[in-house]
């Protein structure tokens, strides 16, 4: 699929003045997650109809409307929604498939998601990445579950709100450290000298912060905390949906992490360190 | 070069003489070191065992840990040397240091037991930073083992072309969760800790105007502003909770800087989210007589309840009657400084020294007299090794000092 849209995008920069969509399609497919001690059935976006545990990132050119077709595999409906842009009212339906036609957005990062319960507490959460031309490009999508909440959703059982959220697993990209070495869409490895974009989005249910070790970042973009845009720092605080996009200049050797520095994140099912840790690794 | 400062350092510590000699042509930096057997009296004068970091010279933790500062472009090195009996390091937050200093265990260096470590850095931007230990962060982090880092500009400058400004008043907020700091051998899982004590620069509630429990006289955190002059809040939080600034509008706080960057279009604040890890300075030009508060709430990053406030209070320094300043002037003398049986103490002309008293370093009064002298001699053969604080009162004056036994 990425084939597809490097196809589209370079069709719309050819084509700026003819107002050209892009055009993606998006498989939602049910599958198991597993986590030390847990295993946990999620939903996620995917590019084909096999399921792969990490939703797709979408990449579109800046200022266009996107045609994008989303394929239902799972047993119940789901919606589909740009957080706080756009909310479509069609359902699709259990083995259907629907078209959405997205308007233009400006440059940036969104997240875009399920808000039926059953997606949004199964993971249905992606990132969409709009107008972002660097060579080198990252993306982070953030979450936070609790096993039993998530095998209450997918038996078809109800949540009850006097219940605590306590949730035992924080993920980039649905991996936790150490796994997140693994992850090539969120392993920043770079040469000295070369920069790169990272698009993050928070897909949890609470707020999140991000802390670089070794750098400090240059907010691009954000859908929340607009006056951010152009502040270097580097701590970077995630409202719930929120999708932002920093600018790392990679001006030192060596490997760092980035972690959450609410530190109960950095942990999986409770023990140190796990979670929402991911590294920069530098080479020369 | 490192070993050899190190080496300075170490025989510094058992040879005042020498140390004295040595800073007289170079000034070498302080020495840390890290304890996990530091207590922190709680607001309701609880015992709250805490881990951190502390300065050889005074030979006991806090938390958070002392404050460093340093000017733009500081060549620093900071020996540091752990005396428990589990490793630990010291992360550098926002200084973008090397990988090699960088304090994280797996891609820099630990620094077991008895052993000496040197972190080694430019401090090429101003602003605030942090730090802390970077060994099972979760766990260490909510023991105490933190603190703040000032980078200062040349000229009274926030930063190059930045506002100009009259003095600092650094602001750490934290918090623990107390059943942890009880029990730190049975605290796993750590996914559910829960802060339930809030702090800013280690003090809560009352502590904040009347000092720390069991110390009589010593100041809070009360900011003491002269009429007209500008005042930088350093902001930081080492918090597990999200930390809400309320700041009324008749202190027309300005937002400049953030995470040691100045932002690009600086702004009126009057509420703001500082989350876990990020610093903010922000300036403040209270009017004449203006006496009011600084509102700190915590809320829970999980739930998004709010759970405490805590409220740091800024006045007109013509509206003080005692020592609202943010560091007591510490105008008595002592020598011999380490002592093992008698100290002689001089009040530096300031009057007689009046009623007295010597607290370890749990907040205790260990000895106490009256006196009507300048300057008194007092037996301390009795007391145990380690630190202690002499405060003398004079009418409504506090000085204070510290000394080593």
């Amino acid at each position: 699929m990425r084939n597809h849209i490097h196809l589209g995008i370079i069709i719309c920069v050819i084509s700026l003045n003819m107002n050209v969509c892009a055009q993606d399609t998006l498989w939602i497919n049910s599958g198991e997650w597993f986590q030390s001690q847990d295993t946990m059935s999620v939903l996620r976006f995917n590019e084909t109809a096999v399921f792969d545990t990490s939703n797709v990132a979408i990449s579109t050119i800046a200022d266009a409307s996107l045609s994008l077709t989303v394929i239902n595999t799972d047993s119940v409906p789901h919606n589909f929604e740009i957080d706080g842009f756009m909310s479509f009212g069609v359902e699709i339906l259990p083995s259907d498939t629907t078209t959405f036609e997205i308007p233009p957005l400006s440059m940036g990062t969104y997240r875009y998601f399920s808000s039926d319960q059953a997606g949004l507490y199964l993971g249905l959460s992606g990132v969409l990445k709009v107008g972002l031309n660097m060579q080198n490009q990252f993306h982070w999508n953030l979450a936070d579950c609790m096993p039993e909440r998530m095998d209450s959703i997918s038996s078809g059982g109800e949540l009850l709100d006097e219940e605590p959220y306590i949730p035992r697993y924080f993920s980039i990209n649905s991996y936790t450290y150490p796994h997140t070495a693994l992850d090539t869409n969120g392993y920043i490895a770079l040469s000295l000298g070369d920069s790169c974009t990272i698009s993050i989005v928070n897909s949890g249910f609470m707020d999140h912060v991000l802390h670089f070790h070794g750098f400090h970042v240059e907010y691009l973009s954000t859908t929340i905390q607009t006056s951010r845009i152009g502040w270097i720092k580097d701590t970077i605080p995630l409202k719930q949906g929120e999708g932002v996009t920093l600018l790392l200049i990679a001006n030192q050797e060596g490997i760092y992490p980035v972690h959450n520095h609410n530190l109960i994140a950095v942990t999986n099912s409770g023990f140190y360190p796990g979670g929402m840790i991911t590294l920069i690794n530098i080479t020369p | 070069m490192r070993l050899y400062i190190v080496i300075l350092f170490v025989a510094s510590l058992f040879c005042l003489n020498a140390f004295n000699s040595i800073a007289q042509t170079f000034s070498p930096p302080p020495l840390f070191f890290a304890g996990m057997d530091g207590i922190l009296i709680s607001d309701d004068g609880m015992d709250i065992p805490i881990w951190g970091y502390g300065l050889s010279s005074d030979g006991y933790i806090t938390a958070p840990g002392p404050l460093l500062e340093y000017e733009t472009g500081d060549e620093v090195n900071l020996a540091f040397v752990n005396n428990s009996p589990e490793s630990h390091t010291i992360h550098l937050h926002g200084l973008d240091v090397d990988q090699a200093n960088d304090g994280v265990p797996t891609t820099s260096f630990l620094v077991v037991m008895d052993e000496i470590g040197s972190y080694s850095f430019t401090a090429s931007e101003p602003g605030t930073f942090l730090y802390h230990c970077h060994v099972t962060t979760t766990l260490h982090l909510t023991m105490g083992m933190y603190g703040m880092i000032l980078v200062r500009h040349p000229g009274g400058v926030l930063f190059e072309g930045g506002p100009s400004y009259y003095s600092d008043a650094p602001l750490l907020f934290s918090d623990l969760e107390i059943a942890t700091n009880l029990d730190p051998v049975q605290s796993y899982p750590f996914h559910d800790i829960r802060p339930d004590y809030f702090m800013v620069n280690g003090r809560s509630g009352s502590q904040l105007e009347t000092g720390s429990a069991g110390m009589p006289g010593e100041s809070g955190t009360i900011i003491s502003c002269p009429n007209g002059e500008s005042i930088a809040l350093r902001l930081g939080s080492m918090a597990y909770t999200l930390t809400k600034i309320i700041i009324p509008s008749e202190l027309e706080g300005m937002c400049y800087m953030s995470d040691g960057r100045p932002v690009p279009s600086p702004f009126e604040v009057e509420e703001l989210d500082i989350y876990p890890g990020e610093r903010f300075t922000i300036l403040i030009s209270p009017e004449a007589e203006y006496d009011g508060s600084i509102e700190v709430q915590s809320w829970d990053m999980v739930n998004r309840e709010y759970v405490h406030s805590n409220f740091v209070r800024i006045r007109d320094a013509a509206l003080n009657i005692s020592t609202p300043h943010i560091q007591s002037p510490l105008s008595l003398s002592i020598s011999p400084n380490p002592s093992s049986d008698f100290i002689t103490v001089n009040t530096n002309d300031a009057g007689p020294i009046e009623d007295w008293a010597i607290y370890n370093a749990s907040g205790k009064i260990v000895l106490e007299g009256q006196t009507d002298l300048h300057l008194m001699r007092v037996d301390i053969s009795s007391l145990e090794s380690g630190s202690y604080i002499l405060e003398s009162i004079n009418g409504q004056k506090h000085y204070r000092a510290r000394f080593i036994k």
